[in-house]
């Protein structure tokens, strides 16, 4: 065996023992959960999802809270259905879920939230207002939504949600979806602050595959657009246009607003995107 | 003057194939019916149908309206990409695979849109297609014989076909209708498919042409796993069939006389409709599936 292999086995195992000394502990759970962030330095949660719909909310407390949520209104019939059978119980069930459990992993500094199968339609996630988090959920069954407002942290939003909304957050955010059919992602009433440290440079970075990107920014605001197409176009009542040389790369349309300032970063490859003003 | 002779042949020869001055330009091929032709696309949508000739003849449009404004852009006004490439009608092709029993070609264009004409009665003939701007769509129709659909775009819409087909596609929405449908319909043998196994695909540097396996269902309906798609099929009431149909997170729908029992879900064993008969497969991948009287 190389010395050089010798050095990286050795470096992969004193790695993965550090981050094994930093975690704590891994326990099994089942819903609704809840989890105090009083004794937490880094006021962090990482919680990741499969195949159900989610709405975060902020709030001020210490707890994260993860439960089943009703939604207001249950989705009937779809209206093509009028004068037909629901034969669904006569079909093959090949059901996409995975057999995963639900588990909490304590780290010295945060928690990580795995939540497993669940027949539950969607998960009301009650977070501290200024905790930052990042969510990803997997699966992109129709209709399945996303939906997180009132945040005041860092947010790092992905997976492969047919429908993101994000509303009423200071950011920065990352957000993204790499669900290949038809997808929105709504970013809309951004507590439009300063970035306060260089890690902070995309205030909003937005990225899709197939997805339309709707985001809402006021008429005064200082901005710079780096935007990405290959295959969409880009729509907007801001009065912004190409700015050059810049913007002279294929797929690329770089533009500023009021002078340019915080940067909005958008990507995608088939999707169209979409400026409006904030009413 | 050599130089003058030469421009003016090439002119000749890109006139036959090209037609630069109008918004239209046309690509002929003749097609050997007795092979398996593949075709493959990409960024266009397509209105592709059989008509009896011998040539495959892909007209490629400018300007036709394949790519609407989403609602969602009511009130805004469209900023283009200064450096996005602009449509054209330039159309071209390039062989991919060639042998005893398969012929397969690459149409490439910068157009948005392509009409094509297919011969009917290939032994069988297949396309990929890769469209999933907003408003893309694939319309198949008319056509008579053997085919596979395989590819993703916004809408997909067939009618009026023989089969056997293989439909298997990432699409929003999915239609089939005006089916001429075949208690004895099978596949055609391709020669040069030789397996023990049935496989998904025959060539796998592309993977863009689907495989046939000869004992596999005459009809399947398919819609990619994850999709968001909705599938509306229609059937006459009195065919009668063995409907194997597959959902996931999707319900399925229909005014037809299925029957079946309860205690069989979630087991392999077919929906009989008039007591059963042809072979046919559908899976709604993540979406709902609307069986439908004709």
């Amino acid at each position: 065996m190389s010395m050089k292999r010798i050095i990286l086995i050795i470096a992969v195992v004193l790695s993965v023992r550090t981050v094994m000394a930093q975690q704590l502990s891994l326990t099994k759970a089942t819903l609704p959960i809840k989890l105090s962030l009083k004794e937490k330095k880094e006021k962090y949660t990482e919680i990741y999802t499969y195949n159900v719909s989610v709405y975060v909310e902020g709030y001020s407390g210490e707890e994260v809270s993860i439960e089943p949520y009703v939604l207001p209104s249950r989705n009937n019939l779809p209206a093509a259905a009028a004068w037909l059978k629901d034969i669904t119980p006569l079909t093959i069930k090949d059901r996409l879920r995975p057999n995963a459990e639900t588990f909490i992993t304590e780290y010295a500094d945060f928690y990580r939230v795995n939540i497993g199968v669940t027949d539950y339609k969607a998960l009301l996630i009650r977070v501290p207002r200024d905790m930052h988090l990042k969510l990803s959920s997997t699966g992109s069954i129709p209709g399945n939504k996303m939906v997180l407002n009132d945040l005041n942290g860092k947010l790092e939003v992905g997976g492969s949600m047919p429908f993101i909304e994000v509303s009423n957050i200071t950011g920065p955010l990352t957000v993204g979806s790499n669900n290949i059919g038809n997808t929105k992602i709504k970013i809309k009433d951004v507590k439009w602050n300063a970035p306060t440290s260089a890690s902070d440079k995309f205030t909003i970075l937005v990225s899709s595959y197939a997805g339309a990107i709707d985001i809402e920014v006021p008429e005064q605001l200082k901005a710079n657009f780096n935007l990405r197409s290959n295959y969409g176009e880009v729509y907007s009542d801001l009065g912004i246009s190409p700015k050059f040389p810049e913007s002279n790369a294929q797929n690329y349309l770089l533009s500023q607003l009021n002078g340019g300032g915080t940067v909005i970063s958008v990507t995608t490859e088939y999707g169209n995107i979409f400026l409006r003003k904030e009413k | 003057m050599n130089k003058f002779i030469l421009l003016a042949f090439a002119g000749l020869i890109s006139a036959n194939a090209y037609s630069q001055k109008s918004n239209t330009n046309v690509l002929k091929l003749a097609v050997d019916k007795t092979k398996h032709f593949a075709i493959s696309t990409s960024n266009a949508s397509i209105d592709i149908e059989g008509y009896d000739g011998d040539e495959l003849i892909i007209e490629a449009i400018t300007n036709k309206e394949s790519t609407p404004i989403p609602p969602e852009a009511a009130g805004l006004t469209k900023i283009p990409f200064p450096m996005h490439p602009a449509e054209d009608n330039t159309i071209s092709y390039k062989q991919i695979s060639q042998n005893g029993a398969l012929y397969q070609i690459g149409i490439t264009t910068k157009c948005n849109y392509l009409h094509i004409k297919v011969p009917n009665n290939i032994k069988l003939f297949s396309l990929n297609f890769q469209n999933t701007r907003y408003g893309g769509y694939l319309n198949f129709s008319n056509y008579k014989g053997a085919f596979q659909l395989d590819g993703a775009v916004g809408t997909v819409k067939v009618s009026n076909i023989g089969g056997p087909f293989n439909i298997s596609v990432k699409a929003e929405t999915l239609s089939v209708n005006d089916v001429a449908w075949n208690q004895n319909a099978a596949w055609p043998v391709l020669d040069t498919v030789i397996s023990d196994q049935p496989r998904q695909y025959l060539l796998n540097y592309t993977r863009s042409v689907p495989f046939v396996y000869p004992n596999i269902s005459p009809y399947i309906i398919k819609s990619h796993k994850g999709y968001d798609s909705n599938m509306d099929i229609t059937m006459p009431g009195e065919l009668k069939a063995g409907l194997y149909i597959t959902s996931r997170e999707g319900s399925v729908y229909s005014n037809l006389p299925l029957v079946g029992n309860v205690n069989v879900a979630n087991t392999n064993k077919p929906v009989l409709m008039n007591g059963g008969g042809v072979k046919i497969e559908i899976d709604g991948g993540s979406g709902d599936i609307y069986l439908k009287k004709q």
